[in-house]
């Protein structure tokens, strides 16, 4: 018996520590559709900041999970049964002052990234306020094409990433989308 | 019957098992699931009893397709009958038995204390390999207490919001009863007795919080509170399922239960929505036995068949399914 507050990234999922990829997935996809809004499941025992609060949680068993190296020292941390790894850990520090940055023609993730690290906001800031799956920032940040959701998701996250940054959501979309489509049809 | 025939049938009597069905609220198909998965378990050779304790508004008869003329229910709660074998009836379908509820006495839906134990206690005694209890709506002592001797107890759920927080209430319930039942303390008995209005003094919302409190008046029982949740595992079963979100409504409240109440619901199945299922009620057929092959049949029989070998569905099934 334990409370989400304390559940590992396993509990959290309700998978097993030896859960495949796939299960992970699964796992995840469906934990998400449990706490989301409005959820039937959910509404009349948790309270919205509780939902949030597990939905978070979820996204981070899942950022961790998700991926092979960070689920190994997940594990290894996990087994030595120590505190949580600082794999997700939310930066205490207020974002600079505004300077404005000036978002050149073309940019790429690791431009978006490094724009989001001057300002002083960790990515778990970044899926708090604006919702998007931290795959698909991930995903965005360092330029996994494969990875991308659909054109329409992407350039509504692009939106919603410019605004969280305080930038110009127009003209960032146009600049990463200029990139992403002479990156991708080079490669056709 | 040979002796060797008599000697099995004693064999198995200790192998009985006491499956409950209930939900809450009405409506849900508690009586439907009752009757068919009774004749699912036939179809496989078990021998089974149908007992319709909705003492309230029994109808299970009905649901067979079967007049009931001799004695039912109400007649052992009364007295009129010493022996609960006398208000058993053989039903013309293979290897079930029936005992059909209360049709007439009104006070019968509220037996005194007394009478109900000394029909749990002769339920217990029933010979047969499966007894099934149809459950009446809502959460009242008797129904709970039910649901507690069973050793499975299955819920039903709609994919409505009603249906789903009457499901909620009724785990709640039945495990806040069990609760009380282990302990002694009466200062103990009080905190649980708060716990159970939602908006308590003490600030206790879910069983995690009432466990701490215990715990700080005294840390055995805690202990023992929390085994008593470990070893709770109602099933639910989701009727009239109509999409695959509906389906995945069941690992949805699996896991809304394990991290609100910290209990391990399983989730044991679903049925389709189906115009077969209607069909059949309005002829006073058993589904099971007017459509055997549709797909809400089909569906009855993956429950009664997870139920027999203690599985339940896993999340695989939706990537697969």
């Amino acid at each position: 018996m334990t409370r989400y507050q304390d559940a590992n990234y396993y509990e959290l999922l309700e998978i097993s520590r030896d859960a495949t990829p796939r299960q992970i997935q699964t796992a995840y996809f469906l934990a998400k559709k449990t706490f989301r809004e409005r959820s039937l499941a959910t509404f009349s025992l948790f309270s919205d900041e509780e939902r949030d609060a597990i939905w978070l949680k979820i996204e981070e068993a899942h950022y961790i999970l998700s991926d092979h190296d960070r689920r190994k020292s997940y594990d290894i941390f996990l087994a030595r049964g120590s505190d949580s790894p600082n794999l997700w850990e939310p930066e205490k520090r207020e974002p600079e002052t505004e300077t404005s940055i000036p978002i050149p023609d073309s940019i790429n993730g690791s431009f978006l990234k490094s724009l989001r690290e001057k300002k002083r906001f960790s990515l778990q800031n970044l899926v708090s306020h604006t919702r998007i799956a931290i795959n698909y920032l991930v995903a965005i940040e360092e330029d996994q094409f494969k990875n991308f959701p659909a054109e329409v998701y992407l350039k509504s996250y692009l939106t919603e990433y410019a605004k969280y940054l305080k930038v110009d959501p127009a003209t960032l979309t146009r600049s990463y989308l200029k990139n992403y489509h002479s990156q991708t049809i080079k490669k056709k | 019957m040979s002796s060797v025939d008599i000697l099995k049938g004693k064999l198995k009597a200790q192998n009985r098992e006491i499956w409950a069905i209930g939900g809450g609220k009405g409506g849900t198909g508690k009586t439907f699931l009752s009757g068919n998965l009774a004749i699912s378990l036939t179809r496989l050779g078990k021998k089974v009893i149908l007992i319709d304790a909705d003492l309230g508004c029994a109808n299970l008869h009905t649901c067979l397709g079967i007049s009931v003329k001799g004695a039912t229910l109400s007649d052992f709660i009364r007295g009129k009958v010493k022996s609960i074998h006398d208000v058993l009836i053989e039903t013309q379908i293979p290897n079930l038995s029936l005992i059909s509820g209360a049709q007439d006495f009104l006070e019968i839906a509220n037996p005194k204390y007394r009478e109900k134990m000394r029909l749990i206690r002769q339920i217990q005694e029933l010979d047969f390999e499966y007894i099934i209890l149809d459950l009446g709506a809502g959460t009242s002592f008797n129904i709970l207490d039910f649901f507690l001797i069973s050793d499975v107890g299955i819920l039903t759920v709609l994919p409505e919001p009603t249906s789903i927080e009457n499901v909620y209430r009724f785990i709640k319930s039945s495990f806040y009863r069990r609760f009380k039942k282990v302990v002694k303390d009466p200062a103990i008995k009080t905190v649980i007795t708060q716990a159970m209005d939602q908006k308590n003094d003490l600030g206790i919302r879910t069983p995690f919080d009432l466990i701490e409190q215990v715990e700080k008046i005294d840390l055995e029982i805690g202990k023992k509170l929390k085994e008593q949740i470990f070893n709770f595992k109602p099933r639910i079963i989701v009727n009239q399922v109509r999409s695959k979100d509906d389906i995945a409504l069941g690992f949805s409240m699996r896991s809304s239960c394990s991290k609100y109440f910290g209990i391990q619901i399983e989730y044991i199945g679903y049925v389709e929505y189906d115009d077969s299922v209607w069909k059949a009620t309005k002829l006073s057929r058993p589904l099971m036995l007017e459509y055997p092959y549709s797909v809400s049949a089909r569906g009855i029989n993956n429950i009664s068949h997870n139920l027999l070998k203690k599985e339940q569905l896993t999340f695989d099934f939706l990537v697969n399914g």
